[in-house]
């Protein structure tokens, strides 16, 4: 389920400002402008064929009545319709909760990578353990959940095991649990990308001011809330960009396979919602004013992560 | 001592999926008691499954190689009027979510005859991957020193020659870095393989696992070990390229 999304999001920034040192003009004359503009054509063609001309197309369709073939101009009435379909308000209730799981969700992780930075025995194999079921696609993941969350499957045996057999239930025939059994699934399944991030990030926090700290008397949580966590809060945002990226955009294969966003559409995702209002309904017109709404709503939760970092940053 | 079982429970937790998916396979089928293996390689055409799967995945990561490294060299090194608009339209494409594009892409693939054909979705998952990796790219040629493009031309090397014979062996880590994951978003893929992919000839292994009746059978173990197997090749590549892979994820935080 290994999903770079979030770390594109992250990079663009970093590409917008890191040409680093300005470039002598016409360094190498006519011939190197010529050749520069060969070597970038190919990625140019395939970014305006797959994505520029595609996203226009989009936002013409998302205005009209779109089937697949005919198109007619319907105006609004797409975005009209989303706002008052109960299914996609439920869509959109979804990933405001996913949205609400992820920083509950990054606790593991983060503490899990804060164990594994100090110091403890077999650390590195440890980290590559919990790093494995990265490479597991959401297909695999969702398979694998939808045998645990079944009646008779390892989730309810373990609540009977520990005795809380009256919390048994099929889970994902159930409106609520399904969804807490897709947000659980997710959480757990990003949390080894999630550890290892913040352990790179761990190792580029300042040992010399955590000794210093330390040596002024300073507590372990004292140490961790105070120098530590500052430290690294752009790791921190960037795992909270990524891991809403993915789950934004990323998850319709775990959705197809563990619930089909049923019951209902209690486990529905925008994206998932594209797809089926497409290819099931044969709306596509519908289907890619969904399609921008997703792009608006995940610009917008990157954006107001980067002003309130931005802020925090002058703080 | 505690930090440790924390630790040890939690990666002892991460392979549950695995052993789960090892224990599920190696029980007899619940049909007729035979091996779940055997039933999965005589019964089904897994082994189409799996090729399908390796053709559009090592193509568009292949793709996405040579397209990646040749413009990261361009916008690095060989700047022209224009080029920073160029990477910024580059930089702007990886924000725009798959779905959001898909249904033009199906439309305009399926009017070019791309749909249901190897190459269709090769080139969306090589168009998809690309933005990422030209701007990986971009950054590692960034910081390899202009010197060494001087010193071609002092030679009097041609720019392909000084990218063929000096760039491309010096970029080898960032291409390991590009390549893998190209190929493991490609291969652990649905979207686009279950739209792009209809026929039962040309499914992938991840669209013959993910609709269960493409299985002919309620039977989810013999689904599970077909998962299993799917597993396998990311599975090596990420052992193999592990280091490759934790870089490229961080690439994007500016330390």
């Amino acid at each position: 389920m290994i999903d770079t999304a979030g770390a594109e999001q992250v990079v663009r920034a970093d590409a917008r400002v890191a040409p680093g040192r300005r470039r002598r003009k016409g360094m190498y004359g006519r011939s190197a402008r010529r050749s520069g503009v060969l070597f970038t054509l190919p990625a140019l063609v395939l970014v305006v064929l797959f994505a520029v001309i595609p996203l226009l197309q989009a936002v013409y369709y998302s205005f009209t009545d779109w089937d697949g073939a005919v198109a007619n101009w319907v105006g609004l009435n797409n975005y009209v319709s989303t706002a008052l379909n109960p299914d996609l308000q439920r869509t959109l209730l979804n990933s405001l909760f996913i949205l609400l799981s992820i920083p509950v969700g990054m606790v593991l992780p983060f503490a899990t990578a804060y164990l594994l930075s100090s110091g403890i025995p077999g650390a590195r194999l440890l980290r590559i353990l919990i790093f494995a079921p990265t490479a597991l696609s959401w297909v695999v993941i969702g398979l694998v959940a939808r045998s645990f969350f079944a009646t008779d499957g390892v989730v309810n045996r373990l609540l009977q095991l520990i005795g809380l057999g009256q919390l048994a239930l099929n889970w994902l025939a159930l409106p609520t649990p399904a969804l807490v059994a897709v947000l659980i699934t997710f959480n757990a399944a990003v949390f080894g990308v999630n550890t290892v991030i913040f352990l790179a990030g761990l190792a580029t926090v300042d040992r010399s001011m955590v000794e210093a700290a330390r040596v002024d008397g300073a507590s372990a949580v004292r140490i961790l809330m105070s120098v530590i966590l500052p430290a690294m809060r752009r790791f921190v945002e960037f795992v909270f960009v990524i891991t809403v990226v993915v789950s934004f955009t990323g998850l319709f294969a775990l959705i197809f396979v563990m619930t089909g966003g049923g019951p209902g559409a209690s486990t529905t995702t925008l994206e998932f919602a594209v797809w089926q209002t497409a290819f099931s309904s044969g709306d596509f017109g519908l289907g890619a004013a969904l399609g921008l709404l997703l792009l608006l709503l995940t610009l917008g939760v990157i954006g107001l992560v980067r002003l309130f970092g931005r802020s925090g940053d002058e703080a | 001592m505690a930090a440790t079982v924390a630790v040890g429970a939690a990666a002892a937790l991460s392979l549950v999926p695995f052993a789960f998916l090892v224990i599920v396979s190696l029980q007899p089928s619940p049909d007729d008691g035979s091996s779940l293996w055997v039933q999965l390689f005589t019964r089904v055409p897994i082994g189409q499954y799996m090729l399908n799967s390796a053709i559009v995945s090592l193509g568009s990561a292949l793709i996405v190689l040579v397209v990646s490294c040749a413009a990261g060299f361009g916008f690095a090194k060989l700047p022209y009027p224009g080029s920073r608009l160029a990477l910024g339209l580059v930089v702007a494409a990886i924000s725009v979510p798959v779905a959001t594009t898909i249904l033009p892409n199906y439309l305009n693939l399926s009017n070019f005859g791309g749909v249901g054909t190897y190459w269709g979705p090769t080139l969306m998952y090589a168009a998809g991957a690309t933005p990422f990796s030209t701007i990986l790219m971009t950054n590692f040629f960034r910081s390899l020193p202009d010197e060494l493009v001087e010193a071609g031309v002092a030679d009097g090397a041609g720019y392909f020659r000084i990218f063929a014979s000096v760039m491309v062996p010096l970029s080898a880590p960032a291409l390991a870095t590009t390549g893998v994951l190209a190929f493991l978003g490609a291969w652990n893929d649905l979207l686009i393989a279950l739209l792009f992919l209809p026929d039962p000839e040309t499914r992938t292994i991840s669209v013959a696992v993910a609709s269960l009746e493409s299985v002919r059978s309620s039977n989810l173990d013999l689904v599970l070990t077909g998962s299993l197997l799917s597993a396998i090749p990311p599975v090596i590549a990420f052992v193999v390229f592990q280091r490759y892979l934790v870089s490229g994820i961080t690439a994007g935080i500016n330390k």
